[in-house]
């Protein structure tokens, strides 16, 4: 526990000092990076197309500001706290979270056929984006707790996937599917780093597959949804066709792009849900090859910087919140930008620090914090 | 944890593999689809030209008119969104959505029968994605009606759009023709029309035309008549406006913006004014007709069925008027024609209304071919050749000619016509002191079988055998004459080798094959197999007239080519121009009529109208009291200083059959010669009829043509009302105008390219 490594600074323990200098300064500059790059696609999304005297409409780039404001706040209180000493409080979190999910089937307001969110005059808060750091939370500390030299017990293996599972339940029957399959990442990657057996794998793969059916047995998952979760291999479902106007969207960019506030395809709104799911194509046709390559460099520089952090934390808790916070960001970042290029299919997941969207946005920061967290106390 | 890092890094390997395959490999395919992606192309109708007469009133005019359409595909999805799925099924509401159309369709004024909704809607030349017009015109309570309901008619939408509107309704239908919708055939002739070579391409590829006027189907196209003939110049330029759209079908931006271009007016020498007096006389001349009594109980009664009637001007060859009965509404081809209105002009009863006779039906010459005959037999000699007297030597006629080249030795009756050798005047008429001048004015058809046999058995050396036609033929008799109108037939100018290669040709149809010298004695009076448009004998007569200019006869005077709104170099739009393209008179040939008979002919087709007033026992010709006597239904005016030279004609149709004679008149004037001591003029008019089983051209055709002369003569061709004048006078209000005709051409409608 006390090697140092090579050509590191020549520190023992950095849990010393202010925390502003112990934090990680690459991740900051390269969330920053991002989200300049989010705002100003968000804004050539929403800004409307702008005829002689005309207005831009700045409503969703003033409020993305906010949010990022509130966000970065959220990530700042999150990254102060000593996780290590937060980690009693992760059980009553985890009930709060699991009963503003109860509250949201109950009290929500249904959109787009999901009853996901709390309406308020400002934002729409949507618990499952915050239940997604509580779920890492709550798995780094259960697997932290039962971890062992020996591969995991397959009872304990079960628990956490019933701690999972609870959060993934309630947010199956609003029903946000694309969520749920964020909720999946994270758990498969925790569960793998926490060691698990490969047959365990195979039981839980097992049982996974008997649960899909049974809900759709079931009725619990609609068939709208199955529709656009097979979509990307139905050349004429309605959803292919939003992936073929992306994709269009991205062709149309070329190398260079179209230029900001350009797109032919943006400007059409031929893609639906452009600021949001679909942000990329936007990124993609305005900016180009260039500046969606540089947009995927910068999430990939964060993320290899995330699993450098989970590799250094100084215990089995914080390495798990790391891995679980990569975990997220890979597989949203991947089925994000892989949805809008017609290789994954069509879920509603944004793209982290791109997509217009206050919880989801809030969320990410949040989780950067808590990364920061780990990062601040961790072992040299 | 190194497994997470393999997985992070293999997928973004992928992602950047895929961003680059669709940004730099698939870049040039996706854009062009980008870019059809937001661009529509809206279609504007370019009004059709305008014809008009040759004083610069409007025959054909374009207008802004309601119509109903349905949409088969709108309809079809509509129906199926409400779970109406099977043919059954939707064929059972679209009988309910029908038959409530039609209830309220007739309720608001519009006659409609649910079967003609239910054919319109089937008709094969729609696909099934365009709007088919079922209504026009309809009552402005019931548009709001349908466009309140569209639940109750879905698919059914109220539009705009130009039609061709006639001001003087039903009159010159036949000249003017009629538009409908373009065939799947006339689509296809047209596909590569409007294309020109590339010149920048190498291999002479073939480009779109800048200013080529393509069609698409559903367009409507001239069909008939000046609409067909000048189909290239009527046609305007559909203008093409190619917009940029969002997705919910707002415009985001014009690219471009080509304004319809409207088409060429054709302005023709019809003088409306005559033209509807000659339509309207034709007809009175076959109603007439129908009233007389045949001379005999066992004559065919005159059924007078139909007619033709032309007036050209004889100086340049132009047409001032042309009638054909009976007749049709170009207005009731506006969306095609109802089921009745079809079926109506498909009666044979009806005998053909569409059929423009005067260019497109042929008929005998019979005796308006006597001085043809005559020149000819002066261009070869055959005056004074063995039994033919000299023009000048009177004989007498005894009302029969037996045929030398049977070679009867006896004057016997009963044998010459046993042998088919007497060839006999009408009625049997006997006549004294005719030379050619009598023969004409009093139609002898003795003198003429003389001549006619005597072309085919003298020598040929001395006499040829087709002398006649061969003169006939130079006034253009059996021969088109070039008028620009569709569907003009050339007749038929019969020779001895015609009629040989005919029978060999197609021995079944034609079974004798041999000339005898009754065929060219036939010829000589214009019967026989001699086959005329009513314009050739008209164009023939107009050369009589002028001295021997045989024209092709322009009945169109110009094309005004509209002004073009174009963009100049800086965007601004710029009206151009364009000077009117004119006919000008077509000349043909030059025929010599031989001056030593060519006064003689003149005296004679004067003497037809009227009565030597030096030698009052000499009675008037066979138009005498169709020109003097209106107690016997003719005119009477100053012939003197308005004289009429003319020939009377009374043809026999279908040999045998118990059809009654073809009433005929051929006149020209004013002309007018010393001998009768008239006014000398130079002819201006050239009036042509012939009036179907009509019987003596004297009694029927003459008269009608004599009212025309009259008219002109008294300088009374009164003013031509237009339909809405006409309306006006006898009370009947127009239910079905509801858009304002006056601003028609202003407002192009819009269709969408889908």
């Amino acid at each position: 526990m006390t090697a140092l490594r090579a050509g590191t600074a020549d520190f023992d323990r950095r849990d010393e000092g202010p925390l502003w200098i112990r934090i990680d300064v690459s991740v900051i500059l390269l969330s920053i990076g991002l989200l300049a790059i989010g705002l100003v696609v968000v804004y050539s999304a929403t800004r409307g197309v702008l005829r002689d005297g005309d207005i831009a409409d700045r409503s969703f780039l003033d409020r993305q500001i906010i949010f990022i404001v509130v966000g970065l706040v959220a990530g700042g209180v999150t990254a102060a706290v000593d996780y290590r000493k937060a980690r009693a409080l992760v059980p009553a979190i985890y009930a709060v979270t699991t009963l503003l999910l109860v509250a949201v089937l109950l009290f929500g307001t249904e959109r787009n056929g999901a009853r996901s969110w709390f309406s308020t005059g400002f934002a729409d808060f949507q618990p499952s984006e915050f239940a997604k750091p509580v779920m890492i939370l709550a798995l780094a500390a259960w697997f932290s707790t039962v971890q062992s030299r020996e591969r995991l017990e397959f009872v304990n293996v079960m628990i956490g996937l019933a701690i999972a599972g609870l959060l993934a339940g309630l947010v199956l029957l609003q029903p946000d599917f694309g969520t749920v399959m964020v909720y999946g990442a994270v758990v498969a990657g925790i569960v793998i780093v926490a060691g698990v057996a490969v047959r365990h794998v195979f039981a839980v793969l097992a049982l996974l597959v008997v649960g899909v059916w049974a809900m759709v047995a079931g009725g619990v998952l609609r068939q709208t949804q199955l529709n656009r979760f097979t979509a990307f291999a139905d050349p004429e479902s309605v959803s292919r066709y939003n992936v073929n106007q992306a994709e269009i969207a991205i062709g149309n960019g070329g190398m260079t792009g179209t230029g900001l506030f350009q797109g032919s395809q943006n400007n059409s709104s031929l893609v639906p849900e452009k600021e949001t799911d679909f942000i990329f194509s936007v990124v993609g046709e305005e900016l180009g090859f260039v500046g969606g390559a540089v947009l995927l460099v910068l999430f990939g520089l964060l993320l290899m910087r995330i699993w450098r952090i989970a590799h250094l934390a100084e215990n089995d808790f914080g390495r798990l919140i790391a891995v679980g916070v990569f975990c997220m960001f890979l597989f949203q970042a991947f089925q994000s930008v892989g949805m809008n290029m017609g290789m994954m299919p069509v879920t509603g997941i944004p793209l982290p620090l791109i997509s217009a969207g206050g919880s989801s946005m809030i969320t990410n920061l949040i989780c950067l914090g808590l990364v920061q967290n780990v990062h601040a106390h961790r072992l040299r | 944890m190194r497994i997470l890092g393999v997985v992070a890094v293999s997928l973004f390997v992928a992602l950047f593999g895929r961003l680059w395959y669709l940004q730099a490999l698939q870049s040039e395919v996706l854009q062009e689809v980008a870019t059809l992606n937001i661009r529509e192309t809206i279609r504007t109708q370019a009004p059709r030209g305008r014809i008009l007469d040759v004083n610069g009133e409007v025959l054909v005019d374009n207008r802004l008119s309601t119509v109903v359409t349905v949409n088969p595909e709108d309809l079809r999805i509509a129906l199926v969104e409400r779970g109406i799925r099977s043919d059954e099924d939707q064929q059972a509401f679209r009988d309910e959505m029908f038959t409530e159309l039609a209830r309220e369709l007739s309720g608001s004024g519009q006659l409609t029968k649910l079967a003609e909704l239910e054919r319109a809607f089937s008709d094969s030349s729609f696909r099934r994605f365009e709007d088919i017009p079922i209504a026009r015109d309809v009552d402005e309570e019931l548009l709001i009606f349908i466009g309140e309901r569209p639940g109750r008619f879905p698919g059914v939408q109220v539009d705009q759009d130009l039609v061709r509107e006639y001001p003087y309704g039903a009159k010159a239908a036949h000249i003017l023709g009629y538009v409908g919708s373009i065939t799947g055939a006339e689509l296809a002739a047209r596909a590569d029309r409007w294309t020109v070579v590339n010149p920048e391409d190498p291999d002479g590829a073939r480009v779109a035309d800048p200013f080529g006027k393509p069609y698409r189907s559903n367009d409507e196209i001239g069909k008939e008549g000046i609409e067909r003939f000048f189909e290239d110049d009527l046609r305007g330029i559909p203008g093409t406006r190619v917009i940029e759209v969002d997705n919910f079908g707002n415009l985001v931006q014009t690219i471009s913006n080509e304004p319809p271009q409207r088409g060429s007016d054709i302005v023709l020498t019809i003088d409306i004014n005559l033209q509807v007096e000659l339509e309207d006389e034709l007809k009175r001349a076959l109603d007439s007709a129908r009233e007389a009594v045949p001379a005999q109980p066992d004559d065919p009664s005159f059924n007078a069925p139909a007619g033709a009637s032309v007036i050209l001007d004889p100086r340049d060859g132009t047409v001032r008027a042309m009638a054909s009965y009976p007749t049709f509404d170009p207005g009731d081809f506006i969306d095609g024609l109802s089921f009745d209105q079809k079926a109506a002009l498909d009666d044979p009863t009806a005998h053909q209304p569409l059929l423009n006779r005067a260019v497109a039906e042929i008929y005998p010459a019979a005796s308006t071919f006597k001085p043809f005959t005559a020149i000819a037999a002066e261009v070869y000699n055959v005056f004074g050749w063995q039994f033919v007297e000299e023009w000048d030597v009177p004989t007498s006629d005894p009302g029969y000619w037996d045929l030398k080249s049977c070679g009867l030795d006896s004057d016997d009756r009963e044998t010459a016509l046993a042998l088919g050798c007497r060839k006999r005047n009408a009625g049997d008429a006997t006549m004294e002191g005719v030379d050619l001048e009598h023969s004409l004015s009093f139609s002898s058809d003795t003198y003429y079988y003389k001549i006619g046999e005597a072309f085919w058995i003298a020598p040929n050396d001395e006499i040829p055998d087709d002398g006649i036609q061969e003169i006939a033929s130079l006034f253009g008799l059996g021969a088109t004459t070039g008028i620009q109108l569709p569907g003009e037939k050339s007749g038929l100018m019969p020779t001895a080798d015609l009629k040989a290669q005919r029978h060999e040709d197609n021995p079944e149809a034609f079974p004798f094959g041999d000339w005898y010298s009754g065929d060219n004695a036939n010829v000589a009076i214009g019967q026989g197999d001699i086959a005329i448009t009513p314009l050739q004998l008209a164009n023939a007569y107009a050369a009589l007239a002028n001295g021997g200019t045989v024209f092709s006869p322009n009945i169109v005077g110009e094309i005004r080519p509209p002004e073009r709104v174009q963009l100049d170099a800086e965007g601004n739009e710029e009206t151009v121009t364009f000077p009117p393209i004119e006919f000008a008179p077509r000349v043909v040939r030059e025929v010599d009529i031989p001056p030593a008979i060519a006064p003689v002919i003149l005296n004679g087709l004067l003497g037809v109208t009227m009565q030597d007033k030096v030698s009052l026992d000499r009675p008037g010709g066979t138009a005498f009291n169709a020109f003097n006597k209106p107690e016997e239904g003719g005119v009477s005016f100053d012939l003197i200083e308005w004289p009429v030279a003319g020939k009377t004609g009374t043809a026999e149709v279908g040999n045998g059959t118990d059809r009654a004679d073809n009433a005929m008149f051929a006149g020209f004037g004013p002309s007018g010669s010393a001998n009768w001591g008239t006014s000398i003029n130079e002819p201006e008019y050239v009036i042509v009829a012939i009036l179907e089983e009509s019987g003596f051209g004297s009694k029927s055709a003459a008269p009608f043509v004599a009212r025309l002369f009259e008219m002109i003569a008294n300088d009374e061709v009164p003013k031509a009302l237009r339909q809405e004048e006409i309306d006006e006078f006898y009370g009947v209000s127009n239910i079905g105008e509801v858009g304002d005709p006056e601003q028609g051409p202003a407002e192009p409608v819009e269709e969408v390219d889908g």
